[in-house]
């Protein structure tokens, strides 16, 4: 179409990337706050403990976890039992046993209650205020992929059209740009349209393998809604054949085996119920005693633990889960460790198994898959990242704000590369502005709008009946404001203002979280709670970093006004010259 | 944990500077002459060597694929410092680099050891 | 081509733009049904393991979609990328159809 391979390629990538550049900026900054999905809902849930200053070790905890599940009398008809240690691993910062009773009729699970436990008395926390409801750090999660006010199947498709879009804008990103290995670690400063260019190139290079692996794995998430015609295209179009691939496919990949599905051992026994009708075993257990009665026959299960700490390391077991005996099976102590030892997404990778009553290890189940599936799998699971510990999760944060930073600058870059034209002709002018705006009200617009979604966590009372959804509407009436006001301003104030309040809104929540809990910095501080503390700080960061950029803005809107000035009044003499 | 880390971040600095030094563009940049072949194939011979050198760090700290993944999210974090570096601080990215050359090879023989 | 347009469309923009709209359409729509058609394609090249090959196909059929976008956008002529697309996927429906009638 153009000239050259390479300038059709630039063509495309430009093209692709302005339709769905903004869309994807709202993707890819929720979808990096994801990475600490955790930690956000628990800064958003105050009341909730923070993390215990002395954390004794797994069989001590354990043993206090277990004492409160064997003398309750609620837990003793529990389906399962479950200890969540306070360790290393993610969103493990309180010691807590929980059951789960069988689910009622019509239910596909049953409801689990949880206990706090204080990890120096070994006695239950009592919380002083109930834990507010909260939209959390999954509503951001939920957003990443299926937006909001639309129907989810609708909205996954929309996603996904800009995925697939924006992996043909990375790939013809890559392709265009001649010397890429050259410009490696190119930026020209001060330089108006090139340090644009070289800023989102070097933004760009820098995360490239992160890009191409969370645009293509974000696809397969879908694969099936991506790619509907793929499957019954080879094995028909009624429901009857796409069960016949879904069963096939999992005997030849293994992961049949794996779950533990038609006999065999598995994965943890939580994940087993939660398959539900697919492994059928729900309903034949043909009464057996109680779990409460059960315990009376275990062994000393707490050995185990302390065995299990010895092999891992401290703060490296995450969860213990008993399951009582059924039908076929001895009841048994699974023990998960703090992160999985692979990338693959998997459920409790690494999980040790024991029979409850005899002590005994239980063989591993086999894991033994097909490479298709590992392939699969593995790009699912460097995706969300679960398996990542401390540091990897902050390196996975820096790439996803990169990303967040890459798409601003590529949508900026568009729009200064033309502004010299603008002299043309009016409907281009219209075109341009638009996106002007649109880059406003989406990049700044955003970042306001995520800062009042924690704004209003703190400022809508805490027991109001449906607050999350209200948390949510906050995010998008901030959004939709700032919007408003972007539209109405031309583009450099609109910058400068709507970059200004971003970043004074989050500046201020820290001290705004101080004046409203106890969970402030003051606190979670000194109590060491660093995951906690952590979101606090980030605001701040971020806040600088927007407060960087209204500067910036506000020097160069300065110059621009000059230089402008400048023109306008060398453009008079020019043209006096002329007549 | 934290030798292991400071010796993968040192490295990884090594290995980014090293390379984007032994480009005609940067070594001028820094150091105002057109570079010497010897210059370039030293810096790119350690440029080389640290980035395998940042890799094998990063396998002893976390299984294998874990630590390909750390590897390559450690390298984002270090060329975007190094380019940085170049934009504004040219003299500084140059002087790190004798500093981290040796702080790495020194902290990785200790985690070697330890 | 170029003769249709000259009828439809006054300007050398609108014509470019036409054309422009017309790659897009190949690339999105057309590309979209070549990539889930490599499916089955591919699969008649399996014997065994067939789910697995389906699956394994449609991972890749991502690849097949984007290599069809950037083949429609940097032919130099769209006449060419339209036969390209056209044809590729009378062929591959064909063949797929053949397939399942019995008669590859």
């Amino acid at each position: 179409m153009k000239q050259s391979f390479r300038q059709s390629m630039t063509w495309l990538h430009t093209w692709t990337g302005l339709v769905v550049g903004w869309v994807l900026f709202f993707v890819f900054v929720t979808g990096t706050a994801s990475y600490a999905t955790q930690e956000i809902t628990r800064w958003m849930q105050p009341e909730r403990p923070m993390q215990p200053l002395l954390v004794p070790d797994a069989a001590t905890q354990f043993e206090m976890a277990y004492q409160q599940l064997r003398s309750l009398p609620q837990s003793q008809q529990a389906q399962s039992w479950t200890v969540n240690l306070a360790s290393d691993a993610r969103n493990s910062s309180a010691l807590s046993a929980s059951w789960t009773a069988a689910p009622a009729p019509g239910e596909r699970r049953g409801r689990t209650e949880t206990l706090y436990i204080d990890t120096s008395s070994g006695q239950p926390i009592e919380l002083t205020e109930p834990v507010r409801e909260t939209a959390g750090g999954r509503a951001l999660l939920r957003m990443h992929y299926a937006l909001h006010y639309i129907p989810a199947d609708t909205a996954i498709l929309i996603v996904g059209l800009c995925t697939m879009l924006m992996l043909v804008a990375i790939v013809t990103g890559v392709v265009a740009h001649k010397k890429i290995i050259k410009d490696f670690f190119t930026y020209r400063q001060q330089k108006g349209l090139r340090s644009w260019l070289d800023a989102h190139n070097l933004i760009s290079v820098s995360a490239l393998p992160f890009y191409l692996m969370i645009t293509y794995s974000g696809l397969l998430f879908f694969l099936y809604s991506y790619m509907p015609l793929a499957v019954p295209l080879t094995y028909g179009f009624e429901p009857e054949h796409k069960d016949a691939y879904y069963s096939e496919l999992m005997t030849q990949t293994g992961s049949g085996r794996v779950l533990g599905l038609g006999g065999g051992g598995g994965g943890p026994r939580q994940a087993q119920t939660e398959q539900g009708g697919r492994s059928g075993r729900e309903g034949r257990s043909a009464r057996p005693l109680p779990l409460g009665q059960q315990a009376e026959q275990f062994t000393d299960l707490t050995v185990l633990l302390a065995q299990t700490e010895q092999l891992w390391g401290k703060g490296q077991i995450r969860s213990v889960t008993i399951t009582p005996g059924a039908r076929g099976q001895a009841a048994q102590l699974q023990i998960t460790p703090a992160y999985a030892d692979t990338i693959r997404r998997s459920r409790g990778a690494g999980t040790l198994s024991f029979n409850a009553l005899t002590g005994q290890a239980l063989p591993a189940a086999p894991s033994d898959l097909a490479a298709a599936e590992v392939f699969g799998s593995s790009m699912l699971g460097l995706h969300e990242g679960l398996f990542a510990g401390s540091w990897l999760r902050w390196l996975y944060l820096v790439s996803g704000l990169l990303g967040c930073a890459m798409i601003a600058t590529g949508l900026v870059l568009w729009t200064v590369k033309r502004r010299p034209k603008l002299a043309k002709t009016g409907e281009y002018q219209a075109g341009h502005q638009l996106v002007e705006k649109l880059n406003v009200a989406t990049i700044a617009g955003l970042s306001f709008a995520l800062a009042a979604y924690f704004w209003a966590n703190r400022l809508i009372p805490a027991d109001l009946d449906g607050r999350a959804q209200w948390e949510i509407h906050s995010l998008f009436l901030a959004w939709g404001a700032l919007a408003l006001y972007s539209f109405s301003r031309p583009v450099f104030i609109a910058w400068r203002d709507c970059l200004s309040l971003s970043a004074v809104a989050f500046l201020l929540l820290p001290l705004l979280n101080a004046l409203t809990t106890e969970r402030h910095l003051g606190q979670t501080l000194g109590q060491q709670d660093w995951a906690l503390a952590s979101v606090d700080l980030v605001f701040i960061l971020l806040g600088l970093m927007l407060g960087w950029a209204a500067v910036k803005v506000q020097r160069k809107s300065g110059v621009t006004k000059r230089s402008t000035a400048t023109r306008s009044r060398a453009a008079v003499v020019a043209s006096t010259e002329v007549l | 944990m934290g030798l292991l880390l400071f010796s993968i971040l040192t490295s990884a600095y090594t290995a980014m500077a090293a390379l984007g030094l032994s480009m005609d563009k940067h070594f001028e940049q820094v150091f105002g002459t057109e570079p010497k072949p010897l210059y370039q194939r030293l810096l790119q011979s350690t440029g080389w060597l640290y980035l395998l050198l940042t890799l094998w760090l990063c396998i002893q700290g976390w299984p294998l694929a874990i630590g390909v993944v750390v590897w390559f999210g450690t390298f984002t974090l270090m060329q975007g410092s190094f380019a940085l570096l170049l934009a504004y601080k040219q003299r500084l990215s140059s002087v790190l680099l004798w500093a981290t050359l040796p702080l790495t090879t020194l902290s990785a023989v200790l985690v070697e050891l330890g | 081509m170029s003769k249709l347009l000259q009828f439809f469309a006054a300007t050398e923009l609108a014509r470019y733009r036409w054309t422009v709209g017309w790659r897009v359409f190949l690339a999105s729509v057309g590309g979209f049904l070549i990539a889930n058609l490599s499916v089955p394609v591919l699969v008649l090249f399996a014997d065994e393991q067939r789910a697995l090959t389906t699956y394994s196909a449609t991972l890749f059929s991502f690849v097949v979609w984007l290599a069809v976008i950037m083949l429609v956008f940097s032919l130099s002529k769209t006449l060419h990328a339209t036969l390209l697309v056209l044809g590729a996927l009378l062929l591959m429906s064909g063949v797929v159809l053949l397939a399942q009638g019995g008669l590859l």
